[in-house]
């Protein structure tokens, strides 16, 4: 009866019911649609047995199995004791986390973003590994069919050039009806061009292949002045009709990081990145270009400059925060969102959003949100087309580098069905000056969201006290904790642990 | 594929959990997320040799073992284990390497320290030393850009990556050498003074430190474009006759006042 009143719930939710049998271990008694009870679920992802850790474990990545979102992986700045990188595993839709050393980089990648596809368990990653070579960052794409195994990640693509910075992955199977394919793409900066158009996507259209082949697209159209280059941020967004949109922040001006100036481009492929000209269905009606700008000469500074510099904003740096979704639903590729951050004033950092309805061709002209002083914007759509924006955003009096008791970091989600009223939910607020960073990042150059079917699932990183206070919609700590205290244990329950930098799991219900 | 059985010398340098325990089930797991094998057995920890502080507590308690498939195992038997991390959930699964019965461990390991934690440590400084190039007693008499450089890359000044290393230069004057040849009274030291996470532990050297360096030949220095000199470094021409290294590890430095690790290693005295 139980079963049956599941059941018909899960089919009353539009949700496909997937139990915790994974292939992997013991069944567990989890559903998608008894999660789905929990509307917002909160998890600091440290596993119990890395108590005593007090890493800054900033920047992360979320991957969710379409196939099976019970089937999780994440990644961060977290360091390996020793070997291989780790990634964060989950089998049991979030609820806890195994921390597992599969990926082939020396204790920890520079970067890395992680995704699965649509019908299997396959995981792709792109990576900057470890250690650099020649000190020029390169890049790894990898592939495992079992992100619990022992096994390393299978190194697909293994190429430095003149360097890579960021390494995005968006990956979908592309489904004909008698085959079915994983579709791969990397968006990264490869400094592996003469001009400074370093925008390029590595895109295979058969990454499940043994040994799949990847081709390196730039699609960055206009020469940015001499000396100059894209920002790190290049993000691709895929539809599984054949569409592919990327945006990018193209360099149009400025004499140093201070005031660089910078265009913000859409490209949009309609055939999975094929053909002889791949990127340039979009075309811009200034200069009849490749690649629509949605906002032109934005002063978007990279900052701190200096090494001896304090970071901008709340212990963080700034200079290429950009983030794009489209519409999952068939026959709705024409809606995509944008969001960017750039400088407003003299002294602000705010990320502007914006949407098109039309494939890319027109933009709203103002913006849909604009949030000052916040950084890491992401977007989604889920399969009722509503949209999902995440966003960390400084409060308190703001001053450039200076971080007081009185600033806090708050982490929003935020949902709209039409771009226009939004909701806001509140999914950690803590202070901005604790801890002290170690290096920068402090929590990330980006961070990641997205929908399976009507839920999303998305992964910031944060200051991880122990404070209900801190985490209005409730929060879980696998790691040894106390809320009464507010204090963090080692394994034994018993040695104090500093508090420092994690990643935070969430998942809010369509 | 046939796996490749270890030296003991192999196993001991690739091993981060070297401990010694009994095999308490086979075919059995303590993290129940990860697949049951004919490979995964639980074990009982007896004594840690060598461990990152993360493993270092696990003594008297039962964690999962992925066996190296190179000896056959029964339950009870007593074994040294030569590992390498593998999950961290609400327990610890750990790959091993190889395993050898207990009285045939190799003599070296009865005389590591007490502190498995120390221990490792201790065998990963051995290892830098080993791979150095130069290790010498010394003291920073400067710190200055590298000749011409701004941000040790190739690339013009306004691309820039969120990974530059902004390269530094730290001229340090030569006390005492204890490994390697140096013919000069100074050595360059460059350094990236990046606070990014991927330079952020390379030491970050100022003038008037004194200490022990681990240090390894500079591949070819960078040839960047110029732009404005950033702020906290002179501009100095490097002289063309310095030898130039690098010291990227955390471990690669070590104050003239902290007691142990080098100095011990390197029997310095004080």
């Amino acid at each position: 009866m139980a079963k049956r009143r599941s059941r018909a719930r899960a089919k009353k939710h539009g949700r496909r019911k997937f139990r915790a049998r994974t292939g992997f271990g013991a069944t567990k008694p989890v559903t998608v649609a008894a999660l789905a009870q929990q509307p917002v679920r909160v998890v600091n992802i440290i596993p119990e047995s890395l108590s005593g850790e007090s890493n800054q474990d900033s920047e992360p990545s979320l991957a969710v199995n379409p196939a099976n979102p019970l089937q999780m992986a994440a990644s961060a700045f977290t360091p390996a004791l020793s070997g291989n990188a780790p990634i964060f595993v989950s089998v049991d839709g979030g609820n806890s986390w195994l921390l597992n050393a599969i990926v082939p980089s020396d204790r920890m990648t520079a970067d890395i973003t992680v995704s699965f596809v649509g019908k299997s368990t396959t995981l792709y990653a792109g990576i900057i590994p470890q250690p650099i070579i020649d000190n020029t960052p390169g890049l790894n794409i990898l592939r495992t069919d079992n992100f619990l195994g022992p096994t390393k990640m299978k190194i697909l693509v293994d190429r430095r050039g003149s360097g890579v910075d960021q390494p995005y992955i968006a990956a979908t199977t592309i489904d004909t009806g008698q085959t079915s394919k994983d579709l791969v793409a990397v968006g990264a900066n490869d400094f592996n061009d003469p001009n400074g158009q370093t925008a390029v996507f590595d895109l295979s259209n058969n990454a499940s292949a043994a040994n799949p082949s990847f081709k390196t697209i730039r699609v960055d159209k206009r020469r940015p002045p001499p000396g100059g280059a894209d920002a790190p941020s290049i993000r691709p967004a895929i539809h599984s009709d054949g569409t592919i949109y990327g945006a990018f922040l193209a360099l149009v001006g400025g004499t140093n990081l201070s005031n660089l100036r910078r265009d913000v481009v859409v490209v949009r492929d309609d055939n999975f990145g094929t053909g002889q000209n791949p990127f340039t269905a979009l075309r811009d009606p200034g200069d009849n270009t490749p690649g629509r700008r949605v906002a032109q000469s934005r002063l978007v500074p990279f900052l701190p400059m200096g090494n001896f510099d304090p970071p901008p904003i709340g212990q963080e740096r700034i200079g290429s925060h950009i983030a794009i979704a489209l519409d999952p639903r068939a026959g709705q590729s024409s809606v995509v969102y944008l969001a960017w951050a750039d400088r407003v004033g003299t002294t602000d950092y705010t990320i502007h959003l914006r949407s098109s309805r039309d494939r890319g061709v027109t933009w709203s002209t103002n913006d849909l949100l604009s949030i000052t002083n916040a950084v890491n914007p992401a977007l989604a759509i889920n399969s009722d087309g509503i949209v999902g924006f995440l966003y960390q955003q400084l409060t308190g009096p703001f001053s450039p580098g200076i971080v007081t008791a009185a600033n806090r970091w708050v982490t929003h989600f935020r949902r709209s069905s039409d771009g226009v009223n939004w909701n806001d939910l509140v999914l950690a607020t803590t202070p901005a000056g604790e801890p002290t960073g170690q290096g920068l990042p402090y929590l990330g150059d980006y961070l990641h969201v997205l929908a399976v079917e009507k839920d999303f699932y998305g992964i910031f990183s944060a200051n991880n006290t122990p404070d209900m206070a801190n985490f209005p919609n409730g929060v879980t700590f696998q790691r040894k904790h106390d809320f009464g205290q507010k204090k963090l244990f080692d394994v034994d329950g018993v040695t104090p642990v500093d508090i420092s930098i994690d990643p935070f799991f969430f998942t809010v219900s369509g | 594929m046939v796996k490749k059985k270890l030296s003991e010398d192999e196993l001991m340098s690739q091993a981060s959990f070297v401990f010694q325990g009994t095999v308490t089930q086979l075919k059995a797991t303590t993290v129940v997320e990860i697949p049951v094998t004919g490979q995964t057995a639980i074990v009982q920890v007896s004594q840690i040799i060598h461990a990152p502080a993360a493993l270092s507590r696990y003594f008297g308690k039962e964690i999962t073992v992925l066996l190296s498939g190179n000896r056959r195992v029964k339950v009870g038997d007593r074994l040294t284990f030569f590992a390498t991390e593998w999950i961290f959930g609400k327990g610890v699964a750990v790959r091993s390497l190889g395993e050898v019965r207990t009285q045939d461990a190799p003599k070296a390991l009865a005389s590591v320290s007490t502190n498995p934690v120390q221990a490792l440590a201790q065998r990963k400084l051995q290892n830098r030393v080993d791979d150095a190039d130069l290790v010498i007693s010394g003291k920073v008499s400067a710190v200055r850009l590298p000749a011409g450089a701004v941000s040790g890359t190739a690339r013009g000044p306004l691309a820039p990556s969120e990974h530059d290393p902004h390269w530094r230069e730290a001229v340090v004057e030569v006390q005492d050498v204890h490994k390697g040849e140096s013919k000069k009274k100074s050595v360059v030291v460059r350094f990236p003074a990046s606070q990014d996470r991927m330079w952020y532990r390379a030491p970050k050297f100022r003038t008037g430190q004194e200490g022990h360096f681990i240090l390894k030949k500079a591949g070819p220095p960078p040839s960047p474009r110029g732009a404005a000199k950033p702020k906290g470094a002179k501009a100095v021409m490097a002289p063309a006759q310095a030898e130039t290294y690098t010291a990227l590890d955390p471990q690669d430095f070590q104050s003239i006042t902290q007691p142990d690790g080098l100095k011990r290693l390197l029997s310095i005295p004080g």
